[in-house]
């Protein structure tokens, strides 16, 4: 058996003591079988399984809110309670403190992205899904995107095309004859450096934790042989995998929360600059 | 508590030596997209000007020195920036203070925690 086949099988075929070397996962644990495939027009369409743990991902979010405030009362209960809770962060957390008077307007904007990439993202440690549906860059990259074309027409409608340029562009407290050198880096900060590092921030936590999941799940694996080495190895790289599932648990939430965070940052920043 | 024998500790002693100052939730906002928007600048200034330097050896006919050089002046850049715009915002936030503290000499109800729903 090849080491590209062992590799690309898992890696569940290979042992210690079999010599074939440990099958390091590599992009590859990433890439998925199409389950179907369509065209519309001259558009490809492959539904993968990532597809439809997006798919399975907002249909659990509206599910629940829907179920949880289908007839709401005046002292909440149950899902009920659950929600106004997970409202009530967003609203008082993110969209007051960061956007202030103005917040309450984005709070079904924040609320929905808090929680669709929480679950997106919380999918890399559901047994049998165990792929974060954001470690696949298209998706945080088409996050990234929604909340960039949501805080560019917001500064252009607020502070006027040339205001919002002009702010965006010449920072305060800055020699008149520095902007030749900084007005071009201001211009790449703000619109190209930030929404790409907004969709790589999410992006690479996503992948990072996935793989090192897989890497130590896979040397569980492959270390299970009889020999002392073995056994030692294979409890250790097993113990490791599931601390790191817990510490995925929490990372998942923390992105969600940062990613959420960032975009009632930039919004904030579109409605009141700071010159 | 306060018998014969006993100091009596004044609310806040700790910062007595420090600047008192009163922090809004307006403060906080600045301070949060202060910090964002300044690890962004260093990361453009290096990058941009490191590419830069890159296009220009390249026309120049491959002098790796400049893509150096470029590295340099945009970190070198990136840090001006940031220590400019931090100062700007530490004399704005100085202007905000004092005219916080005027307001609340002259009588007037403080404007503390008052432009936003929240308060720290």
């Amino acid at each position: 058996m090849s080491s590209e086949v062992v590799v690309a099988s898992g890696g569940l075929d290979c042992h210690l003591l079999s010599g074939c070397g440990f099958p390091a996962p590599g992009a590859e644990i990433f890439l998925f079988d199409e389950i179907a495939a369509f065209t519309i027009g001259s558009l490809e369409f492959g539904i993968t399984k990532v597809t439809i743990l997006l798919f399975v991902s907002v249909f659990l979010i509206l599910g629940f809110f829907i179920y949880a405030f289908r007839k709401p009362k005046l002292v909440p209960r149950g899902a009920q309670n659950v929600g106004e809770m997970g409202y009530l962060f967003i609203r008082d957390g993110i969209a007051r403190d960061t956007i202030g008077k103005e917040g309450d307007k984005f709070v079904p904007f924040l609320f929905s992205f808090f929680f669709l990439v929480w679950l997106t993202n919380f999918m890399g440690i559901v047994p049998f899904a165990q792929i974060p549906v954001t470690s696949i860059f298209a998706i945080p990259v088409a996050f990234a995107l929604i909340v960039y074309v949501t805080w560019v027409p917001i500064g252009i409608y607020r502070q006027g095309f040339f205001g919002f340029f002009k702010n965006l562009l010449f920072p305060p407290g800055v020699p008149k004859a520095m902007y030749v050198l900084l007005a071009p880096l201001e211009f790449l900060s703000n619109l190209l450096v930030r929404p790409a590092t907004h969709a790589i921030r999410l992006f690479a936590n996503m992948f990072a934790g996935h793989l090192l999941i897989a890497t130590f799940s896979i040397a569980a694996f492959y270390l299970l042989s009889a020999s002392v080495i073995g056994l030692l190895g294979s409890a250790a790289s097993f113990t490791v995998a599931i601390a790191l599932t817990g510490f995925e648990a929490l990372i998942q939430a923390l992105q969600a929360y940062i990613f959420t965070l960032l975009a009632a940052v930039y919004i904030a920043g579109a409605l009141n600059p700071e010159h | 508590m306060t018998g014969p024998g006993t100091t009596r500790v004044r609310a806040g002693w700790y910062r007595s030596g420090a600047r008192r100052r009163t922090v809004t939730m307006g403060d906080a906002r600045r301070m949060s997209n202060s910090a964002w928007a300044n690890s962004s600048r260093l990361i453009t200034g290096l990058l941009m000007y490191t590419g830069l330097g890159w296009l220009v050896s390249r026309w120049v006919g491959h002098q790796a020195l400049l893509m150096t050089i470029g590295a340099f002046v945009g970190l070198a850049l990136s840090y001006y920036l940031i220590f400019k715009s931090l100062a700007h915002e530490a004399r704005e936030d100085e202007r905000r203070q004092e005219s916080m503290k005027d307001s609340t000499r002259a009588g007037k109800k403080s404007e503390r925690g008052m432009e936003e729903p929240g308060v720290i």
